[in-house]
């Protein structure tokens, strides 16, 4: 049953963050590294200048 | 009685509930934490405000759009829960035009960032001279100068161009995305902190070409920048709608003082304790004025 459960949040969640309804809706994404020093968690930056294929 | 909104884990909420409390400043928290979040419920189009059974009457807000919460928890709910309460916040603000707001005019308002430096420059603030740019062969080209890239939305570190194209095809003749190639700067880098018509200036001593790259380098406090600078730089925080901002500095080979960028959501807790709380002082203080 648990598992049932899961399985259909699951999409909701996805369709929720699958269809911004404005550009910039996705930008929070970008915020995610504080730009303070001692902080480890900047260490999860990571994005290619040039971006991606 | 403040009301102070976004992440439970956000220091800089929490250290500012915190020096409230030790002050004697009517202050609460409206915070979403990784498993717990408050019962609420806003009325429209009234923007009555109840949290937790209690009807809210704040006299000022500041809401924080919480990333700290993704960092811990990578997963995609999370994220958009973030960005559901911080949206639940931003229509509190819109239903209470008389209510005192930090930041009241960005609040939501996604600042390009080349408008942000065309702004600032014709504010008379020197900027970055660069291109924004995915012509790879013009950057090959150059690759041997001493220019850098970064992405153009941020979200990424600022490299040498060598590096940048390194990550590239080298049969491509475009990359993906444009990025800004621009002069490298040079350090220490300035961080001003504006909190309204107060200034907190440090200088960041790295050798990286973006300090992120160094979370434990060294700071200190420093003398804040000269008029010709900081008078700018409060006409643009003036200008974005930015009450409470950082800006980023660094100087060209000349020795000027150049304007990275312009932070409306800083990160200041690492400076704040090096200052004694003086920066959390003062956006209580912010909150506590007529704005």
């Amino acid at each position: 049953m648990a598992e049932t459960t899961k399985k259909s949040q699951a999409p909701k969640e996805y369709k929720t963050m699958a269809i911004p309804e404005e550009p910039g809706d996705d930008e929070y994404k970008t915020m995610a590294i504080p730009e303070e020093p001692g902080d480890e968690r900047q260490k999860q930056a990571s994005k290619k200048a040039f971006g991606e294929k | 009685m403040i009301l102070l909104a976004g992440g439970a884990l956000d220091p800089h909420l929490t250290r500012a509930l915190g020096r409230a409390e030790a002050r004697g400043i009517p202050a609460r928290g409206l915070l979403v934490g990784p498993e717990t979040w408050p019962t609420l419920t806003l009325s429209v189009p009234d923007g009555a405000l109840s949290l937790d059974g209690e009807a809210l009457r704040p006299t000022a807000l500041w809401v924080r759009h919480d990333v700290f919460a993704a960092l811990a928890d990578p997963r995609a709910a999370v994220a958009a829960r973030a960005l559901d309460w911080y949206d639940t916040l931003l229509g509190y603000v819109a239903l209470n035009p008389g209510l005192r707001v930090l930041n009241r005019e960005a609040l939501g308002r996604r600042v390009n960032k080349l408008a942000a430096l065309g702004l600032a420059a014709r504010l008379g603030l020197r900027v970055p001279q660069g291109v924004v740019t995915n012509d790879l062969q013009a950057c090959r080209a150059r690759e041997n100068e001493a220019l850098v890239a970064k992405p153009l939305r941020g979200g990424g570190l600022c490299v040498p161009l060598a590096d940048a194209l390194a990550e590239q095809a080298d049969e491509d003749a475009a990359a993906p995305s444009p990025a800004f190639v621009q002069e490298r700067l040079f350090g220490p880098e300035l961080r001003v902190t504006l909190v309204g018509a107060r200034a907190f200036t440090f200088e960041l001593h790295t050798d990286a070409l973006d300090h992120r790259a160094t979370p434990d380098a060294p700071f200190d406090r420093a003398e804040d920048p000269p008029e010709a600078v900081l008078s700018p730089l409060r006409a643009l925080a003036g200008a974005l709608g930015l009450e409470l901002c950082a800006a980023d500095l660094k100087r060209d080979a000349r020795g000027a003082l150049v304007l990275l960028e312009m932070n409306a959501q800083p990160m200041y807790t690492a400076y704040d304790t090096a200052c004694g709380g003086a920066i959390t002082d003062a956006v209580l203080d912010l909150l506590g004025s007529p704005g």
